[in-house]
């Protein structure tokens, strides 16, 4: 894992490589945490953040790279004062998460029909204020953006 | 993660604290199995110390439920704390398993 810090338009901006294995690649939560707390975003952002970043380091370790040959996975987290970017870059086979067809579960459902399959991709769709794909150059790029003034914005309670 | 049992005369007490990911579900599938074959198919499951779930974490959860279903047993939650209860919220865990604000509130409903 190598972690660059470079000024452009953005606050901060940090590239983070990694193996897309999950047990290694999910270190590098680790490492975008310390740079949360030294950049202080707010403690209630970084669970939200890291739940997008495990469902989506689950995801493409999970299915990017088939017949068990993992290739590489790097991440780049920029940060401006009201919104987190994360964008996530791999090699493998090309996959929209916005084109996923799923839905949360439904009072209606009958818990022994449930499958459990899609509730990641729908957590980070909640979680996230936009969400961008492109298949480029023999890449997937998703570009979550995460909006630092609507804390909790699901949480009625 | 840490689980703790607590034995009640007619259900058990499950506390479940720290972190429920894709790391730590199996663990709790797994000790919640075991509560099962031990016998126990009412339990309340307090996350009042948990303080992240993922997804993992969900399919963790309704594994037991699907098990608990299966032996007529019951299977409640309380003490949510704010990304817990956003993700129940979220994924509509709230709609199929009972939600209660207190751990009094759901050793009343057992």
């Amino acid at each position: 894992m190598q972690l660059k810090k470079s000024e452009t338009t953005y606050k901060s901006s940090y590239i983070f490589h990694s193996v897309a294995i999950y047990d290694k690649a999910i270190k590098i939560t680790h490492d975008i945490n310390k740079v949360l707390e030294k950049e202080n975003i707010d403690k209630n952002y970084i669970n939200n953040i890291n739940l997008i970043l495990e469902e989506i380091i689950l995801n493409i370790c999970n299915y990017a790279y088939p017949n068990n040959d993992p290739g590489p996975l790097e991440l780049e987290l920029k940060i401006t004062k009201d919104t987190i970017y994360i964008t996530f870059r791999d090699q493998g086979i090309p996959f929209n998460p916005l084109e996923y067809k799923s839905k949360p579960i439904s009072r209606n459902d009958s818990i022994e029909d449930i499958l459990p399959g899609g509730l990641g991709i729908v957590l980070v769709k909640q979680f996230s204020k936009k969400i961008d794909y492109q298949y480029s150059n023999n890449k997937n790029i998703l570009t979550i953006s995460i909006g630092l003034d609507k804390l909790n914005k699901n949480n009625s309670k | 993660m840490e689980i703790k049992k607590i034995d009640k005369q007619k259900f058990i007490i499950v506390k479940v604290s720290g972190r429920l990911d894709a790391s730590t579900a199996p663990l709790y599938e797994e000790k919640c199995r075991s509560f099962i074959v031990e016998g126990h198919n009412k339990m309340i499951i307090d996350l009042n110390d948990l303080e992240y779930i993922s997804s993992a974490g969900l399919r963790s959860i309704l594994s037991i439920g699907k098990k608990i279903k299966s032996n007529n047993g019951k299977y409640l939650f309380c003490n949510l704390q704010p990304m817990v209860s956003d993700v129940f919220k979220i994924s509509g865990f709230n709609a199929i398993f009972p939600v209660f604000n207190t751990l009094e509130d759901a050793i009343e409903e057992i």
